[in-house]
C-alpha cells in the first residue's frame, strides 16, 4: 500500500508545485477589485460623486463627464448587496462627498451574488482582494479555480510576458470595453431570459426585495444625515431587451425606484431605461452600452445631477 | 459533494487513509467508517435527506429479516409490499407528486371541474432513483428466495449507503456488492492503480469532454426557436457527447473509487457509441439500470402474460415508458420512452442474432457495412435525446420542425466558433481512444501498457493537464437530478 501512495505522491509531485508557481503569479496580477480598493483606500475623502452598481453602470457612465471628483465603484455582477458592504466599509472616509449614484437595473432588486453558486469566483474577489467579508460558503480560496485553467494562462501570459494590465477599470473607475457590437437581438433576448425571476412574488424572491429596498433606505438615511444626494439611476437598454422582460418584475422595480425618491427629498430617480436618444450605434449588447453611448449618456446625467444639486 | 470539487479532492485520501491505515484490522468498523464517510458525503448536499437514507435502510433491513422467518406466502407478501411501498412512496412523493397533481387539475378543468390543490415546493434528494431501486432489489430477491438476508446492520447500511455509487448508480445488485462487505477487504496494489486510471479516465470525460460540450448544448437549446438547422443539428451532437460523457465519467469515477477501497462494481458503459442496433445500445448504455428493469419488470411481465406478437409490443412499451418516466416527471421522458420502445420493437421480429461482442473485434478499422451501421445507430440514438433534452414538448416539435429545414444546409450559427472547433477536436480525440480500448472495461485500461514507462506517464500527464486546463466552475451531474 506504501508504493501505492508514493507512486500517486511522486506523480502529483510535479502538478503540485506547477499549482503553487501558478497562484502565485495569478494572486500577484493586479486587477479591477484591487484597482478600486486601493484608489478608495486613498482618496474616498476627496470623492464627492460616486457611482455603484453592476455592468451597466461600470461601463455605461463615464466619470469623466460628471462634474467633480468622481469615481466609480461599479462592477461586473457587482449585485446591490456588495453596493452596500463596499459603501458600508468607507462610508466614514467619505468626507467630501455630495452624490451617490445607485443603479437600479431591471434585475437589481432580486439580484444578490452570493445566492448564485456559479459566481462565488467573484464572492472570491471581494474577500480576497476588497477585503469585504462575503459572508459566503466559497470551499477553497484559491485564485486558480476561479476559473479554466486556460484563461489562467491567458491571464498570465498577458500580465507576465506581453506586460499589459489585466484591468478594464480607466482612471476613475470606468470600465472600458471596446468590443464589437453584438447581435442585439439575440444578446437582448438571452440577458432578458437570464435576468427574469421566476415567480416573481415567491416567498424567496420577497426576502431579497425587501432586503434590498432596506439596502437602499440605510444608504438614504445615511445621506440625509450627511447632506449627500442621492441618484437611483436606470441605463439605457435597446428595444430588443426591453420586450422579453416581464413587465410585473419591470414594474415593481421602477414603482419602488420612483417611490423612494418621491419619500425622500435627497433622492432622486433618472430613469432613461426606454430613452429613445440612444440609437443602436451607442450600444455594446442590448442592455450595455458602448464607449460612444456611455459619454452621451453621461453628459445627460450630469446635467441632471447638476440641476438637482 | 461533487466527484469534480475540491471538497472530494479533500474528502477521498482523509477516507482512504482512516480506511486502509485506521481501522484496517476490524472489518466491521472498516464498514462503520464507510457508512461515516458515505452520510458525510450525502449530507454535503442536504444533511435533512439522510433521515430518508437511514428510514429506508432500516425498513429493507427489518422487511428482509422478516421475510426469512415468515413461511406464510400471504404474510411474504404483505412484507414485499411494505418495502415496495416505502421506497416508491418516496420516490413517487418527491419525484412525482407536483407533475401528477398538475396533470389531474388540468384533465379535471378540460372537463370543467376546477380542483383547488396547490403544487408543492418539493426538492428532489439526490440519488433517490438509485438507492431506492438498489434496496428494493435487496428485498425483492429475498423474497423470491434468491437470496438470503444479512444479520450485519451496519454492512446493509454500507451496501445501501456506498458513496462512490450511491448518488447516481452503477445500480449495484445484492448479490454483487453486499457479499463483499461481509468479507474482509485486502488492498490490492495493482487494483487501486487501476482504479486510480479509471478516476482520471472519468474525470477527462466529465471536465474535458462534457463540460466543454455542455457549454453549446445549454445555449443551443436555449435559443433553438432562432436558430437554424445546422446549429441544432450541432447542438444534438454537443448534448449526445455531454450526456455520454456527464454520465458514464461519473460511473468510471465510481468504479474506480470504489476500486480503491477493495470493491468491484458494475460495468455501467461499454462503449455504447459504437453500437450496431439499437437493443446493442442498451446492453451497452447505463447497464446497470437496464439489466435492472430486465429482471424486475420486464421478465415478470412476460412470465405473468403470455408471450405472443401483441404482448411482445406491449412488454416492450411498457419497459420503454417507465424507463423514461424513470428519468423524470415529465412528459418528454415520456415520449423519449415511446421513440425508443419503436425503435427496439423491430428487433422483436428480426431474427438477427444477437451481438455480444464488440464492434470490429480484434481489428482496428471496421467494414463499411459497420461503419454505416454504428452511424445510423449513433444518429438514431442522438435524434431520441431531443426528446430528453428538450424544456417541453412543444420545444420537441419545434426543434425537429427546425432540424428539417432548408436551414440544415447554411452556416452554423455559434458564440464562439474557434472555441466550437478546438470542442470538436477533442471529441474526435476522446472518439479515437474510446475505438482504440473498446475490448476493454474502460478506454485507457491498457493505454500504452507496450509503451516505455516514461511515454505511459506523459500520456497521463497530458490527461491531467487537459482536466487542470479545462477545469472551472464545478458543474454538477446531469443524472443527479434523477
Amino acid at each position: 500500500m506504501k508504493s501505492y501512495i508514493y507512486k500517486i505522491l511522486f506523480f502529483l509531485f510535479p502538478i503540485c508545485i506547477i499549482v503553487v508557481i501558478l497562484e502565485f503569479l495569478l494572486i500577484n496580477i493586479p486587477n479591477d477589485y484591487t484597482f478600486k480598493k486601493e484608489y478608495l483606500d486613498k482618496n474616498a475623502s476627496e470623492i464627492e460623486t460616486i457611482i455603484f452598481g453592476t455592468s451597466h453602470t461600470f461601463a455605461g457612465l463615464r466619470p469623466e463627464y460628471i462634474d467633480g471628483h468622481t469615481f466609480s465603484v461599479a462592477i461586473g455582477n457587482q449585485s446591490l448587496s456588495y453596493d452596500y458592504k463596499i459603501f458600508k466599509k468607507y462610508q466614514n472616509d467619505f468626507k467630501n462627498l455630495k452624490t451617490i449614484v445607485l443603479a437600479v437595473s431591471y434585475p437589481t432588486l432580486w439580484f444578490r451574488l452570493q445566492d448564485h453558486h456559479k459566481d462565488s469566483s467573484l464572492i472570491f474577489n471581494y474577500e480576497k482582494y476588497y477585503g469585504i467579508d462575503a459572508s459566503a460558503n466559497i470551499d477553497f480560496r484559491l485564485e486558480i479555480l476561479n476559473r479554466p485553467l486556460k484563461l489562467n494562462y491567458r491571464l498570465i501570459f498577458q500580465y507576465y510576458i506581453k506586460k499589459k494590465p489585466v484591468q478594464i477599470s480607466e482612471e476613475f473607475g470606468w470600465g472600458k470595453k471596446i468590443t464589437k457590437r453584438s447581435d442585439l437581438s439575440r444578446s437582448g433576448k438571452q440577458q432578458a431570459k437570464r435576468q427574469t425571476y421566476r415567480d416573481i412574488n415567491s416567498n424567496v424572491n420577497n426576502i431579497r426585495m425587501n432586503e434590498s429596498i432596506r439596502m437602499l433606505n440605510s444608504i438614504i438615511d445615511w445621506s440625509k444625515q450627511n447632506n449627500v444626494n442621492v441618484v437611483l439611476l436606470t441605463t439605457p437598454t435597446h428595444l430588443y431587451y426591453r420586450e422579453k422582460l416581464n413587465q410585473e418584475q419591470l414594474e415593481i422595480t421602477i414603482k419602488t425606484a420612483t417611490e423612494l425618491a418621491l419619500n425622500n427629498e435627497n433622492c432622486m430617480y433618472l430613469n432613461f431605461f426606454n430613452d429613445e436618444r440612444f440609437s443602436d450605434d451607442d450600444y455594446r449588447d442590448a442592455h450595455h452600452l458602448n464607449p460612444t453611448g456611455a459619454a452621451k449618456f453621461s453628459k445627460l446625467v450630469n446635467l441632471q445631477i447638476k440641476e438637482f444639486q | 459533494m461533487l466527484f469534480n470539487s475540491l471538497d472530494f479532492a479533500v474528502f477521498l485520501p482523509i477516507v482512504f487513509i482512516l480506511y486502509w491505515f485506521v481501522v484496517n484490522r476490524d472489518l466491521k468498523l472498516q464498514n462503520a467508517l464507510v457508512v461515516l464517510a458515505s452520510y458525510v458525503f450525502y449530507g454535503w448536499w442536504d444533511w435533512r435527506f439522510l433521515l430518508l437514507i437511514f428510514f429506508s435502510t432500516g425498513v429493507d433491513y427489518l422487511v428482509g429479516l422478516q421475510l426469512n422467518k415468515e413461511r406464510k406466502k400471504k404474510n411474504r407478501k404483505i412484507l414485499l409490499w411494505i418495502s415496495v411501498i416505502v421506497n416508491l412512496g418516496f420516490l413517487g412523493f418527491f419525484k412525482y407528486y407536483n407533475f401528477f397533481l398538475d396533470n389531474f387539475i388540468t384533465a379535471f378543468s378540460f372537463f370543467g371541474m376546477k380542483i383547488n390543490a396547490n403544487t408543492l415546493n418539493i426538492i428532489l434528494p439526490v440519488g433517490i432513483s438509485f438507492y431506492t431501486f438498489q434496496t428494493l432489489s435487496y428485498t425483492i430477491d429475498i423474497y423470491k428466495k434468491k437470496l438470503k438476508p444479512t444479520k450485519d446492520f451496519i454492512a446493509f447500511s454500507a451496501f445501501v449507503s456506498f458513496f462512490p455509487q450511491l448518488v447516481a448508480g452503477p445500480i449495484e445488485r445484492t448479490s454483487n456488492l453486499l457479499p463483499q462487505f461481509l468479507n474482509k477487504r485486502k488492498f490490492d496494489y495493482s487494483k487501486a492503480i487501476d482504479g486510480t486510471r479509471q478516476i482520471l479516465w472519468g474525470l477527462f470525460k466529465k471536465i474535458v469532454i462534457a463540460d466543454n460540450c455542455a457549454q453549446f448544448a445549454n445555449e443551443i437549446f436555449a435559443n433553438s426557436a432562432d436558430l437554424n438547422g445546422s446549429t441544432l443539428a450541432l447542438g444534438v451532437l454537443f448534448f449526445t457527447f455531454q450526456i455520454y460523457g456527464d454520465f458514464s465519467g461519473y460511473s468510471d469515477i465510481a468504479i474506480g473509487t470504489a476500486r480503491l477501497f477493495g470493491f468491484n462494481l458494475t460495468q455501467n458503459f461499454a462503449f455504447p457509441f459504437f453500437s450496431r442496433t439499437f437493443p446493442e445500445v442498451w446492453r451497452r448504455w447505463h447497464i446497470s439500470l437496464t439489466t435492472w428493469f430486465r429482471d424486475y419488470l420486464f421478465i415478470p411481465l412476460v412470465k405473468r402474460f403470455p408471450i405472443n406478437k401483441v404482448t411482445k409490443v406491449i412488454h416492450v412499451f411498457v419497459l420503454f415508458i417507465v424507463i423514461g418516466f424513470w428519468h423524470g416527471a415529465s412528459w418528454n421522458f415520456f415520449l423519449w420512452g415511446v421513440l425508443l420502445a419503436l425503435y427496439f420493437i423491430p428487433s422483436l421480429f428480426l431474427k438477427n442474432k444477437i451481438q455480444t461482442q464488440v464492434v470490429a473485434e480484434g481489428k482496428f478499422f471496421p467494414t463499411l457495412s459497420e461503419f454505416f451501421k454504428v452511424l445510423l445507430t449513433f444518429s438514431k440514438g442522438s435524434f431520441a435525446l431531443i426528446f430528453f433534452r428538450a424544456d417541453s414538448v412543444g420545444q420537441i416539435f419545434e426543434f425537429i420542425t427546425n432540424i428539417f429545414s432548408f436551414s440544415l444546409f447554411e452556416i452554423p450559427e455559434l458564440s464562439n466558433y474557434t472555441l466550437a472547433s478546438e470542442v470538436i477536436a477533442l471529441i474526435f480525440v476522446f472518439m479515437l481512444i474510446e475505438w482504440q480500448g473498446r475490448e476493454q472495461l474502460y478506454a485507457i485500461e491498457k493505454l500504452g501498457f507496450k509503451w516505455k514507462k516514461p511515454f505511459r506517464y506523459l500520456s497521463y500527464y497530458i490527461i491531467v493537464f487537459l482536466i487542470l486546463f479545462y477545469a472551472g466552475q464545478e458543474e454538477e451531474f446531469i443524472y443527479f437530478q434523477f
